[in-house]
């Protein structure tokens, strides 16, 4: 009998002592893991909106800031009018890069999602630098084309019916972390045939060219604060506002901060509760590992040797409680991902598999020392007892 | 040849001192005296399981004192046999395994054959799959027994080896030691069992 069966032999035999450890390894891998997974997620979400928009400045209508953060951040479906096109102003200010419009509506009840209306984003696509991010059918959108957010639930090829229209889905977002993943992506020119139909003109007054939103792209070495202040200049009186996105986000940051902070401390707590629970349990199952060792060391066994049959018994129970663990968190998270993004109402995008990877052995890591510490504990106490006292029924 | 010099040892108010003795190879040294003299604590030094507070302890001319972590464990592996007085069984083990995993761990090489013609001499071959949790007082023993008997090592230790025993088992388990010391085995037994230090070659009586 080599080690690793005897460590099973233990295990299927003190059936009460290995689930109460494989539990508590369990439940401590779901809180490390899936705490850290699920805040990565949301922190990889948030830089996703800082750092790939790609977009420098927005404009937006003052009266309608909260309609637009719902829509950027929530994924909240609604339609932002201008009254005035600002673009052409804009785009002849010194410092600009790029200007692209768009235009957000919300369709009709449809088929196939949830009650409610779906975001359709219309965009310029030859002078879009956002949605080319996520996709590279961005820059050659037909007229009869659409894109599909991530989580919108179409496939490429499909057609969808939109305002009356048939569109075929040319591509599928990559996931965005923002409200675009539940969008509609089609080009100007078919939002206007939209806009300016009859048919519509309860909705949209029968008018081509609207505009719900401008995002600016500064130009290579300008300063971000001098812009600004022109592009605030030029708006005065218009009742539209410039916005950086930290500025749009700010509420949302503090959310996450909040988010985070308190996953963190529901985190800690479950580990504290865990560890403790894991010394109380070795510290109950000492006298029982003091009479096997005083047992094991009566025949010659030695003590690296006892060291090594106590720690695969531990090894096995660690991993099977930590892929457990693991893969519980991996069953709730990835397929529910998009689930949990509209309920959290926070940006939330799932990190790489190169971090998931580095959050599963930082877990192991974490799992592993708190184990490696317990037998320790419970090795040290046994070999400083005299081996003929170790088998004594009342030390 | 193990030789016990002036050893002392004292648990509080218990315990001995002043115990000199030597046994030669092949020969039965018997360890009696009232209980709580201090016995099984001398089989415990003599077998380094237990530090003496004084005196030394050589066992093949080598001083205990000098042996420590594997060297030590070497000595219980490969020289001194030690059936222990308390329930030492691994309880997860069955019979069988407990009786095999030990021989194992020394580096020898048991069959379950050898380990069967043992447990069939000692009548205890109808627990072999069983579980030390379920077998009785006297079969414990018995099995303790068989697995040092199995170690097959030139010293054999054991303490209160008869105890627990109905007559039948306890006289095969004297026969068993006798054929062990006739085999050239080294016997330290502690007990109060008469019969079984009829066959002793020296006899160390302990006052408390």
């Amino acid at each position: 009998m080599n080690t690793g069966k005897y460590a099973l032999q233990v295990i299927s035999h003190s059936r009460f002592r290995s689930l109460t450890v494989f539990l508590l390894v369990f439940v401590t891998t779901v809180c490390v893991f899936g705490s850290a997974l699920f805040t990565d997620n949301i922190r990889n979400g948030a830089d996703r909106i800082y750092g790939n928009t790609g977009t420098d400045l927005y404009i937006v209508p003052q009266e309608y800031l909260e309609s637009t953060k719902d829509l950027l951040f929530k994924g909240k479906a609604c339609m932002l009018p201008f009254k005035t096109d600002v673009s052409d102003s804009i785009r002849a200010l010194e410092g600009v890069g790029a200007v692209s419009r768009q235009l957000y509506l919300e369709t009709l009840e449809m088929d196939c999602c949830d009650a409610g209306g779906l975001q359709i984003v219309a965009y310029e696509p030859e002078t879009d630098f956002a949605v080319r991010k996520w996709t590279d059918k961005a820059q050659n959108l037909g007229a009869d084309e659409i894109l599909a957010g991530s989580a919108a639930c179409f496939t490429t090829g499909e057609t969808v019916d939109v305002f009356g229209r048939t569109f075929t889905v040319a591509g599928v977002l990559d996931e965005t972390g923002m409200g675009y993943d539940q969008s509609l992506f089609l080009s100007y020119e078919a939002a206007d045939g939209i806009t300016g139909d009859a048919d519509y003109a309860y909705m949209f007054g029968q008018k081509a060219g609207l505009l719900s939103m401008l995002l600016i792209q500064q130009a290579d070495g300008s300063d971000i604060s001098a812009l600004t202040e022109s592009v605030r200049s030029t708006l005065e009186g218009s009742g539209l506002s410039v916005y950086a996105i930290g500025d749009l986000a700010a509420g949302m940051k503090s959310s996450i901060r909040m988010m985070t902070a308190a996953v963190r401390i529901m985190n800690v707590f479950a580990v504290v509760i865990a560890s403790v629970s894991l010394f109380a349990m070795v510290t109950l199952t000492f006298h029982q590992r003091r009479k096997t060792a005083g047992s094991l060391l009566s025949v010659g066994c030695t003590k690296g040797r006892i060291l090594r049959l106590f720690a695969a018994e531990y090894l096995w129970l660690f991993a099977a409680g930590a892929l457990a663990g693991i893969l519980l968190v991996c069953i709730i998270l990835l397929p529910l991902h998009n689930v949990i993004k509209t309920a959290l109402e926070l940006p939330y995008k799932l990190i790489s598999a190169g971090g998931a990877a580095a959050i599963t052995a930082k877990t192991l890591l974490t799992v592993l020392v708190m184990l490696a510490a317990a037998l320790s504990f419970t090795f040290v106490r046994i070999m400083k007892i005299e081996p003929a006292l170790l088998t004594e029924e009342n030390l | 040849m193990i030789t016990g010099t002036n050893l002392a040892k004292h648990f509080g108010a218990n315990g001995f001192g002043g115990v000199s003795f030597s046994v030669g190879r092949g020969q039965f040294a018997g360890v009696t005296g009232a209980s709580g003299c201090g016995k099984t604590t001398l089989l415990n030094i003599l077998t380094g399981m237990l530090k003496p507070d004084s005196g030394t302890v050589c066992v093949d001319g080598t001083d205990l004192r000098t042996l420590r972590g594997k060297a030590l464990s070497a000595l219980r592996a490969q020289k001194i046999g030690y059936m222990m007085q308390g329930n030492v069984l691994l309880p997860d083990l069955t019979v069988m395994q407990n009786l095999l995993f030990p021989a194992q761990l020394a580096g020898k090489k048991v069959t379950e054959a050898q380990a069967e013609a043992l447990a069939e001499q000692l009548r205890i071959s109808s627990i072999l799959g069983s579980y030390p949790a379920g077998i009785s007082g006297g079969e414990y023993r018995r099995v303790m027994l068989a697995r040092i008997l199995l170690l097959d090592t030139p010293v054999l230790a054991a303490d209160e080896p008869t105890s627990n025993l109905d007559s039948v088992s306890a006289q095969i388990v004297r026969e068993i030691l006798h054929a062990r010391k006739e085999s050239g085995v080294t016997l330290l037994v502690a007990t109060h069992d008469r019969e079984l230090l009829q066959g002793a070659d020296t006899v160390i009586c302990m006052d408390r």
